[in-house]
């Protein structure tokens, strides 16, 4: 980066070379983190004046906040002032001309999930010709989205075209204070996705990040806002199953879904960040906020996730049925193998008459893998008849991992009923060998009797994706089996 | 946990201000335990319910409090005594936290059994306690451990000789007078099983109706290969009493241990009971809490399977009524090499009133792959096609609803063995429901 420092900069002049040019135009800030950092950072982005109002009380209160410490994972402290919390998007011209100079490693995965070339070129970040089809796409994705009166767009694009939205959402379900990472992604967010369907509009299609031709360079601290008005429908996919290399250490994004009366949002993620080698060097750490809030009656909102990827996973996607008679559902899919920590789970808070959530997770630790669930289970004072049913399961491959489950359940009415099942198992001897005896391989039938585990996730999750999860999970439990 | 709270001036005086005549002050070894101990607790302080292990229960209104330390015994009524103390038992009597020889009858022991108090022989056990004194509590000791160790004034110190059986239980009596209102009940139970033993204990907490005091007592417990203890504890403190009690217990190979816990006074307790368990051993916990009025209950387990092939069944059960608040905090750590280990956890709440409330966290950490273990956690009410089933059988509502309740319970009542105490249990239930005919003698 430093030797190229010089050619970027002539670059990003003749970029700009029809606008001006002033002190805040520069390509990335150094390292730190102080209100004029923020100032800056607003100014940059044109940011309409009760947002920057907005960051720095995040900011002040994070200011006050410990980091902290009740987790499972483990990782060195962060030093936030190490940390640059702008830095432009990476010119195309900066990344590999060809697929041949990618690591050979990262192509024969791309080869074994089946992404096709020009994918795996957009991927890798190889420089394309802008005719490439993903724009093209996009385009005629946007008419369509258009036509029924969805906004779909990035976070800096809703910020400039629909201010109004942003103010009155922004913050509703995770507030600039919730908490430590939270209120610092509510201090520096880069950007991220907006989306709002308007009333009783089903959205027309799946609508996925992956589509979206500025995702790729989100940064670090994304944020993400989707509101389903009243009797609107919407299926939201969020990562890819391709691993994703990214040279920043620390991901804390926050999600803030809104459903209002008889909507529905399906929020679907694959998640697979580079999880460091196999000697737990490196690898990315995901902490991230995420919730959504029923806020009138007979809402619905649906969390699947599938976790393979990230040094550390901490997260919990949660549900705050207010309305009654709302839903809420967690899937999840959390694999930890070499040294990964997955601290995940999710928090059903129940608020309204009738309102009832279901929770299934599967946990897989392989090799030196630490995989915890935690997940809350509240039920309020005027949650009459509440129901939630709770399965979490763990599988355990080796020796040297560790499955863990920290269930929380809080109970305020007498009327609620609350289940809870928890099961620890490993792969059985009986049905490797079952397997291995009808000509699979040991690692294909472990892969098998894996997916078999996680069945009931993956029927969640939109039929592509399924597919790739099915591949992703063999690919990321490769060498688990002696 | 980092989170860290100065601590609360009044205690940390009491600790810096600690009298030099405590019990077991001529032995330098106990007077540096004691001053690590208050060092400890200067760091720490109480907990705060900002700490994870403490987050349903908020210890604030005993730092408001300001107890002191008792210097001395306060008179016992003897009716109030009779009632205290169990048929066909040893007894060791502690008023306000002093050891009441003229209260206490041991008698026929078996040659190399030591059943006393800390005061009674303290260079003649000194070596016993010296190897229990700190050396089950977890480390780094919280703070109601540190106040503890730092200021025990008395407490049982127990020894049953190898492959010897004590055919009486012992009942070890806690008792805060009227005098004692106010003040700081801080007693160390000491217990060896050696290797064969059998034998039962009984811990039991009572005090002075209505009067505002605070327990923290601390339990050791070591049981050796092949031993056999049953530990029972039955809390029914003054309804305004504050309880922090701890049993802390090592088994050996092949040891078993029995823990029964039944809580129904003091208006804020905590009870700790923590096993670390050796190879093939054999650990039983179960639990009763019921709660009413603004009573606040917390439990809180830990079984540490630390070896393979070790058995742990834990069983609790919480019954809450009007603003009461239960809470259960079990933990379940299977270390790396305690394979084949076998572990079951069992929590059910059953909640009576709007009003109350029930709080639970059963919790597994797992890091061998060859392993039995499940948790299981219900919170409910009382089944409505049951009680119609009642009623069609002529019990009103009440009655109906009384029944089932009792039931409830009942199921932990009937896992003690020893009759008295199993009466004095079902004393303590049917005083939860007074309006009804249901009869001591028909159990």
């Amino acid at each position: 980066m430093s030797a190229s420092n010089e050619n970027l900069k002539d670059m990003i002049g003749q970029e700009y070379k029809d606008g001006f040019v002033t002190d805040i135009e520069s390509e990335s800030f150094p390292p730190g983190l102080n209100e004029d950092v923020i100032r800056a950072l607003s100014a940059k982005k044109n940011e309409p004046e009760f947002l920057l109002k907005w960051r720095l009380e995040a900011y002040r209160h994070w200011l006050t906040m410990d980091h902290p410490e009740w987790s499972f994972v483990k990782f060195p402290k962060i030093d936030f002032q190490e940390i640059s919390y702008y830095s432009a998007p990476k010119s195309m011209e900066d990344g590999p001309k060809s697929l041949d100079e990618v690591d050979p490693e990262l192509i024969s995965t791309y080869n074994k999930l089946g992404i096709p070339l020009e994918e795996q070129m957009r991927l890798a970040g190889v420089a394309v010709d802008a005719v490439f089809d993903s724009v093209s796409v996009a385009t005629t994705f946007k008419d369509k989205l258009y036509e029924a009166g969805v906004i779909f767009c990035s976070f800096s694009e809703a910020v400039k075209e629909h201010p109004e939205l942003i103010k009155q959402y922004l913050g509703t379900v995770v507030s600039q204070y919730d908490n430590f990472y939270a209120a610092l992604n509510a201090a520096v967010f880069s950007d991220g996705s907006f989306v709002y369907i308007p009333k009783g509009v089903r959205c027309p299609m799946e609508l996925s990040t992956y589509f979206r031709i500025n995702a790729a360079n989100t940064g670090q601290f994304e944020r993400t806002l989707i509101i389903a008005d009243e009797g609107s429908h919407v299926s939201y996919l969020e990562g890819c199953t391709a691993p994703m290399r990214d040279e920043n250490q620390l991901h804390a994004a926050v999600v803030e879904l809104v459903i209002m009366k008889d909507a529905e949002i399906k929020y679907s993620t694959v998640q697979n960040w580079y999880p460091g080698d196999e000697n737990g060097v490196g690898g990315i750490y995901n902490f991230v906020t995420k919730r959504a809030e029923c806020r009138e009656e007979n809402a619905k909102v649906s969390w699947t996730q599938v976790e393979t990827g990230s040094a550390i996973t901490w997260k919990y996607p949660s549900v705050v049925l207010k309305g009654d008679n709302s839903v809420g559902e967690f899937y999840s899919v959390a694999l930890t193998n070499n040294y990964q920590q997955a601290d995940t789970g999710t928090k059903m808070i129940h608020h309204g008459k009738n309102t009832s959530s279901t929770i299934i997770s599967k946990g897989i630790s392989a090799g030196h893998g630490q995989n915890t669930y935690r997940g809350l289970v509240k039920m309020g004072r005027k949650a009459e008849n509440a129901r939630n049913y709770t399965q979490c399961d763990s599988l355990l491959m080796g020796d040297q991992c560790g499955a863990h489950t920290f269930p929380y359940i809080e109970t305020k009415n007498p009327s609620a009923t609350i289940e809870h099942e928890a099961s620890t198992s490993k792969i059985s001897e009986d049905q490797l060998f079952y397997c291995m005896q009808r000509g699979i391989s040991a690692e294909d039938a472990v892969s098998m009797i894996v997916n078999g585990f996680c069945k009931e996730v993956f029927k969640e999750l939109p039929m592509e994706f399924a597919v790739e999860a099915q591949a992703l999970l063999g690919i990321s439990l490769e060498g688990s089996v002696g | 946990m980092s989170v860290t709270q100065l601590p609360n001036a009044h205690y940390a005086s009491l600790i810096t201000a600690k009298n030099a005549d405590l019990v077991g002050c001529e032995f330098d070894w106990l007077n540096s335990l004691r001053v690590k101990a208050a060092e400890g607790f200067s760091e720490t302080g109480f907990p705060s319910p900002r700490e994870e292990e403490w987050r349903y229960t908020n210890i604030s209104p005993i730092e408001k409090s300001q107890f002191n330390l008792p210097t001395k015994a306060g008179a016992i009524d003897t009716r109030f005594l009779q009632n205290v103390l169990l048929d066909d038992c040893h007894h060791l009597v502690f008023v306000d936290g002093f050891y009441q020889p003229t209260l206490s009858s041991v008698i026929d022991l078996t040659e190399g059994v030591v059943v006393s108090a800390i005061s009674e022989g303290v260079s003649e056990h000194e070596d016993l306690l010296k190897s229990l004194l700190d050396s089950v509590v977890e480390t780094p000791a919280l703070g109601f451990i540190n106040f503890n160790t730092a200021l025990f004034t008395d407490g049982a110190v127990i020894s049953i000789e190898e492959n010897t059986q004590i055919e009486k239980p012992i009942q070890i009596a806690f008792i805060s007078s009227k005098e004692g209102a106010l003040s700081i009940i801080n007693c160390r139970n000491l217990v060896l099983a050696k290797a064969g033993s059998k034998a039962t204990l009984i811990e039991t907490y009572h005090g002075a109706e209505d009067s505002c005091y605070l327990s923290n007592i601390v339990t050791e417990v070591v049981v050796e290969p092949n031993a056999n203890l049953s530990h029972n504890r039955l809390q029914a403190e003054s309804l305004k009493a504050y309880h922090i009690g701890g049993v802390y217990s090592r088994l050996d190979n092949n040891a078993i241990f029995n823990q029964y816990n039944y809580n129904f006074g003091s208006v804020l307790s905590r009870s700790e009971v923590h096993a670390e368990l050796g190879e093939a051993s054999d650990c039983t916990l179960d639990g009763l809490y019921i709660a009413e009025d603004r009573q606040h209950m917390d439990n809180h387990t830990r079984v540490n399977h630390a070896q393979p092939h070790a058995v742990s069944n834990e069983f609790y059960k919480g019954i809450m009524n009007d603003r009461s608040k239960g809470v259960f905090q079990g933990r379940i750590i299977v270390a790396l090499d305690a394979q084949k280990t076998d572990a079951k956890m069992n929590n059910r709440n059953l909640l009576l009133s709007d009003r109350a409330e029930a709080d639970t966290k059963p919790q597994l950490e797992i890091y061998a792959d060859d392993v039995k273990c499940a948790h299981g956690v219900t919170v409910g009410q009382l089944d409505d096609s049951a009680i119609f089933y009642l009623r069609t059988r002529g019990a009103d509502e009440e009655m109906a609803k009384n029944m089932l309740t009792f039931a409830f319970a009942n199921e932990m009542v009937e896992r003690v063995k020893f009759k008295p105490l199993r009466i004095k249990i079902l004393e303590e239930l049917l005083k939860r429901f007074p309006q009804q005919g249901m009869k001591i003698e028909w159990l």
